[in-house]
């Protein structure tokens, strides 16, 4: 089948009272037949596009009449793209654009950084001459891997894989790895993260060295983690070294200021219009770029990518420029607005310490009016957890 | 002479027997295999005398071989071989069509 689809070949309908006949010689010229198919009168069957010509031939003999009812196969096609060699050029750019693009990485993955951020590393590959978009072969992997080792102390081991356009970067830091040093030999102490008066102080190992009632500053050493040994005349025999651990709670003061200014804007959206964009090679291409960019409207851009698509994002990526125009009116707040949005500044904060653990006792909200907004000044009390 | 026709024939007979030489060459005989009800394998004919979706009639070098059935369908067909397949009922061997 797949044989005769690359040479081509059509179904012809064949009538007249010798069908048999025909079929006969059909197998006789070398003719290949086949899906022979008999309904009512007439006959249906496959041949080769080449021997169309030698069927007709042998019409005349049997009498027949032979119908060309389809026709199949990659000679005919071709055919039919010559007419539109458009659609085929198109096609070939599009192959070749594809294939080129895939020479080249458009995204780079880190994984594993804890203590080099990402945009350190970022600042180390453009040093490195390693920017998006890169020529996929210019990359040395090993090369890149001994620089990374030698530059970055921090990172103890370090691997690098270009998969299809994405370069992936992991690394593991030397934080990360174990250490198999005897714990008793290894002293740790406790420092306050903040300055305040010790609330209370619960110590499970290690030397206290303030007690409650106590005030400290940020840095000082609250705990020690090296327990003295002492000998029968009180006299510093040894020392032994151990982590310090124990509950300290230091109550201090949090100083926040809220600013809200006396008028805003009130919007009233008239139009709202939604303009395409897309994104090759870094080139962005949209009819927003050419509207008149004016105070009186918003834009936010959605991307449209397919998770798929996420390793060419940089090289290929669309989406939509959703603009809404609106009028405004410089409005001033009323009491009763200005009251709520105190509150709920006020409540976020709150609400923002408690998830890091943090305590409050007290609160104390003050508003001074300055030129242009209400300063609020909240005075928090806090216990925190060292 | 049909003596000596019969003694000839079964000479050649003998012979093909002991050289295991194959029968349908020698004799020229058409050669038919069947898969269940479903498919006919045929080799060894010289044509096809009559053909609907019912009934097929081939024509041998001495005799005629008539396959009934239904829905009889003709995969490929060539000088040396064709292939059937549908729903075959009967195959008989004789003469079927008077010249």
């Amino acid at each position: 089948m797949f044989s005769a689809f690359i040479k081509g070949y059509i179904t012809v309908h064949a009538s007249g009272p010798y069908k048999e006949r025909l079929i006969n010689l059909c197998g006789k010229r070398g003719i290949y037949v086949w899906d022979i198919e008999n309904e009512e009168d007439i006959v249906s069957f496959h041949i080769l596009k080449k021997d169309y010509d030698a069927l007709n031939r042998l019409l005349e003999k049997t009498a027949a009449k032979a119908v060309l009812v389809e026709k199949h196969g990659l000679p005919f096609l071709l055919n039919q793209v010559k007419r539109k060699i458009y659609l085929l050029f198109g096609f070939a750019f599009g192959v070749s654009f594809i294939l080129i693009l895939q020479c080249f990485i458009w995204n780079i993955r880190i994984e594993g950084n804890e203590a080099i951020t990402r945009s350190q590393f970022e600042k180390f590959l453009i040093e490195e001459k390693i920017i998006i978009p890169s020529l996929a072969s210019s990359i040395d992997c090993y090369k890149l891997k001994d620089t990374i080792l030698s530059s970055f102390d921090e990172v103890s081991w370090v691997s690098i894989e270009k998969k299809g356009c994405s370069l992936r970067i992991i690394v593991k830091e030397k934080s990360d790895v174990v250490d198999l040093v005897d714990e008793a030999q290894y002293r740790k102490d406790l420092y306050a993260k903040n300055d305040g008066v010790i609330v209370s102080i619960i110590t499970r190992s290690g030397v206290p060295n303030v007690k409650k009632g106590d005030r400290v500053k940020k840095g000082d050493l609250l705990v020690c983690g090296e327990i003295p040994i002492y000998n029968e005349e009180g006299i510093v025999k040894n020392t032994q070294l151990c982590i310090a651990d124990a509950d300290i709670v230091i109550e201090s003061d949090l100083c926040r200021h809220i600013y809200i200014p006396f008028q805003y804007k009130n919007k009233d959206y008239i139009k709202e219009k939604s303009f395409p964009w897309i994104c090759i090679g870094g080139i962005e291409v949209s009819p927003v770029k050419k509207l008149n960019q004016t105070n009186n409207m918003e834009v936010i851009k959605e991307y449209s990518c397919h998770n798929r698509l996420n390793k060419l994002s940089n090289a290929l990526c669309f989406g939509r420029y959703h603009v809404k125009w609106y009028d405004y009116q410089i409005v001033s707040y009323t009491d009763q607005e200005k009251n709520r949005l105190i509150q709920e500044k006020t409540d976020y904060l709150m609400k923002r310490m408690q998830e890091k653990n943090i305590t409050i006792k007290q609160k104390n909200v003050t508003i001074q009016k300055n030129d242009k907004k209400w300063d609020i000044i909240v005075n928090f009390q806090i216990w925190t957890k060292q | 002479m049909f003596k000596k026709l019969f003694n000839a024939k079964n000479q050649t007979n003998e012979i093909t027997k002991k050289l295991k030489l194959p029968y349908e060459n020698i004799f020229d005989d058409i050669v038919i295999c069947m898969t269940g009800d479903s498919s006919i394998f045929v080799e060894n004919y010289k044509g096809v005398l009559e053909y609907s979706s019912e009934c097929i009639v081939l024509r041998g070098r001495k005799q005629e071989i008539k396959i009934c059935g239904e829905h009889i369908f003709i995969s490929y067909y060539t000088d040396e071989c064709m292939k059937m397949t549908g729903v075959f009922r009967s195959v008989q061997i004789g003469c079927f069509r008077h010249l």
